[in-house]
């Protein structure tokens, strides 16, 4: 006799930290509901608009009225990293978006079908992983132009096969398991079978492996904008403003430190985070 | 060993020339005509428009241009730049060594501290050493090659004075000194990343029969660790080899851009802002070929150190 397992619905509750969960899990997710907010409302609550030139006060230092000093233009650095929140998370909110979008339903497709398609599936993103990471976005930006949109679009394109691939070992193995056995006994179709029940049961991983990818994604859009190759100054964005700050990092190298502390921050926040779901979840990667 | 070798470079290559393909299509794609870039926008005459698209065999079409490219390639000769008026060769050959001798460096630093790291927090398990060692890796994993190279700098060269800023410098010892910092800056991240595996793999081995029975021998600890276990745990390290390449070569790109390297990486990043297009085909060339490249020895390197591993052709 065989027994059902039973997928366990993914409640609201289990997402949050259990009570003897890591401090640093704790922090990480504090760090996460703060960026959000500054991205959704920065705008309105920064003390200084973050596009105000004030050019006599240029490269000024930490103060009360500017608390992380102020840029070339005599900006206000913490207002523009406050503000540059929001480009920055939504670039790599895209990228998963991309990555998921393309990339679930291929690794599903070659995972549960096997045979000629995951053959084929498999051979194409082996194909990609042939490139080094990072140079074929590059290429991609040098041939439709730097900006925001391409860069975003590009390093989209170059996490589909990394979650493409994740997700196809979880359905390889989830589809030994009993319940689809019970499933296809029952007559369910494959499709119902792969979108109603195994998918669920992926789910965590995929969720794990997005928020992972999140970071990644970050700083990887933050060096194209720093190689002048993503988002363009003077844009308020934590990559665009380490582009700026390179000019003059060796009189004032406040622009560069904030921007560099934002982004690493942000990116272990959502490692750790991560990290915490895949083993929650046991299935870490 | 050497059919599977032999197996591996020929699989090399037809991906080698499906990837210039793609890079070569992409580049004619661009938007805006190429002409126009070599004239830097400035009205010329027909003749002297014709004279330029002869030169760089703009003239052909597409598939022909392609063809003429892979044939020359073959030949050593990638065409003209268009921003350095100068055969790519040259132009691409001379930053070959400062990015390989920055990669050669970060390589040394990753197995001489990343390893040793890993040895000593997996032996000193769950104690205060382990804890420190682990969390560093996290904070070091996070922290992107160009962002380590910013903050070492502003520490290291700005505030302290110790090592220059910029620059390759001349001579051995000086090339040395002005990599250091860069060398560092590469290495951060795939330290932490050895440290990690090392650290699982060294755990692993260390609670298994044949340790104890080295152990059980009455093998002081010194030699149970460092000649029973890490030969065996430092096979799993290797597989962490093919990840390490791409990382060396998108962290080159970043670091070399940051301390202003003139290799490789940097003349990519410019190229690709001039739109000087036979460059970066090129040095993408290179790229891709020296990541396939790494990864058969990684390959080869795993089923020596590892015989029950069999060896079998793969895509690349």
């Amino acid at each position: 006799m065989s027994v059902v397992e039973v997928s366990a619905p993914l409640s609201r509750r289990r997402w949050l930290p259990a009570p003897g969960a890591r401090i640093a899990v704790i922090a990480s997710e504090v760090v996460i509901a703060l960026l959000v907010l500054c991205a959704l409302i920065g705008l309105w609550i920064v003390p200084h608009s973050p596009d105000a030139i004030d050019l006599s006060n240029s490269l000024g230092p930490i103060d009360l009225a500017h608390p992380f000093g102020t840029d070339n233009s005599g900006r206000d650095i913490f207002s523009r990293i406050i503000v540059g929140s929001r480009l920055s998370l939504l670039g790599p909110l895209l990228v998963v978006v991309i990555s998921t979008a393309v990339g679930v339903p291929l690794g599903l497709l070659a995972g549960y079908r096997g045979g000629a398609v995951d053959a084929v599936l498999s051979r194409l993103w082996d194909l990609m992983f042939a490139f080094p990471p990072l140079l074929l976005a590059i290429v991609i930006v040098a041939t439709f132009g730097a900006g925001f949109r391409t860069a975003t679009i590009a390093i989209g394109i170059t996490y589909i096969p990394l979650l493409a691939r994740v997700v196809r070992g979880v359905v390889l193995a989830e589809r030994s398991k009993p319940y689809v056995e019970a499933c296809k006994v029952q007559g369910f179709s494959g499709a119902r079978t792969a979108l109603a029940h195994v998918l669920p049961n992926v789910a965590p991983t995929i969720v794990a492996q997005s928020t992972l990818n999140f970071g990644y994604a970050l700083l990887d859009l933050a060096a194209l904008a720093f190689l002048g190759l993503g988002v363009q100054p003077p844009t308020a964005d934590w990559g665009a403003m380490l582009a700026e700050g390179r000019d003059s990092f060796l009189l004032a190298a406040n622009e560069m430190v904030f921007a560099s502390l934002a982004i690493t921050i942000s990116v272990v926040a959502f490692n750790v985070v991560g990290d915490a779901i895949g083993q929650r979840f046991g299935s870490s990667r | 060993m050497a059919r599977y070798v032999l197996q591996r470079i020929f699989a090399a290559i037809p991906l080698l020339v499906f990837m210039s393909f793609v890079v070569f299509s992409f580049i004619h794609l661009a938007p805006g005509r190429p002409e126009t870039l070599l004239t830097g926008g400035r009205p010329v005459d027909e003749a002297t428009l014709a004279a330029l698209r002869l030169r760089y065999h703009l003239d052909q079409p597409f598939f022909v241009q392609y063809v003429d490219w892979l044939r020359g390639a073959l030949r050593g000769d990638f065409g003209e730049s268009f921003a350095y008026k100068d055969t790519v060769s040259s132009v691409v050959g001379g930053r070959i060594a400062p990015t390989l001798e920055l990669a050669g460096f970060a390589t040394i630093i990753v197995l001489a501290a990343g390893v040793p790291a890993g040895v000593l927090a997996a032996v000193r398990r769950n104690s205060i050493v382990d804890g420190t060692l682990s969390l560093g890796a996290l904070v070091l994993s996070s922290a992107a090659s160009y962002i380590s190279g910013i903050l070492l700098i502003i520490v290291f060269a700005t505030w302290l004075n110790w090592f220059p800023v910029f620059g390759l410098g001349t001579g051995t010892i000086d090339r040395v000194y002005h990599l250091t910092l860069p060398a560092f800056a590469l290495a951060g991240s795939l330290t932490a990343l050895v440290m990690r595996v090392t650290r699982a793999s060294m755990t692993d081995v260390l609670t298994s029969e044949h340790i104890e029975t080295a152990r059980s021998r009455g093998f002081s600890e010194w030699r149970v660790v460092g000649k029973h276990a890490l030969r065996n745990a430092l096979v799993p390290v290797l597989t962490v080899g093919g990840l390490a390449a791409g990382y060396l070569i998108s962290g080159a790109v970043l670091v070399e851009y940051t301390f202003g390297l003139n290799g490789l990486g940097s003349l990519l990043v410019t190229a690709v802002l001039e739109k000087d297009f036979p460059v970066v085909q090129a040095i993408t060339l290179l790229f891709t070929a020296s990541f396939i490249a790494i990864n058969i020895v990684v390959d080869v390197l795993y089923g020596i150190v590892d015989p029950r591993i069999r060896l079998r052709g793969g895509i690349a």
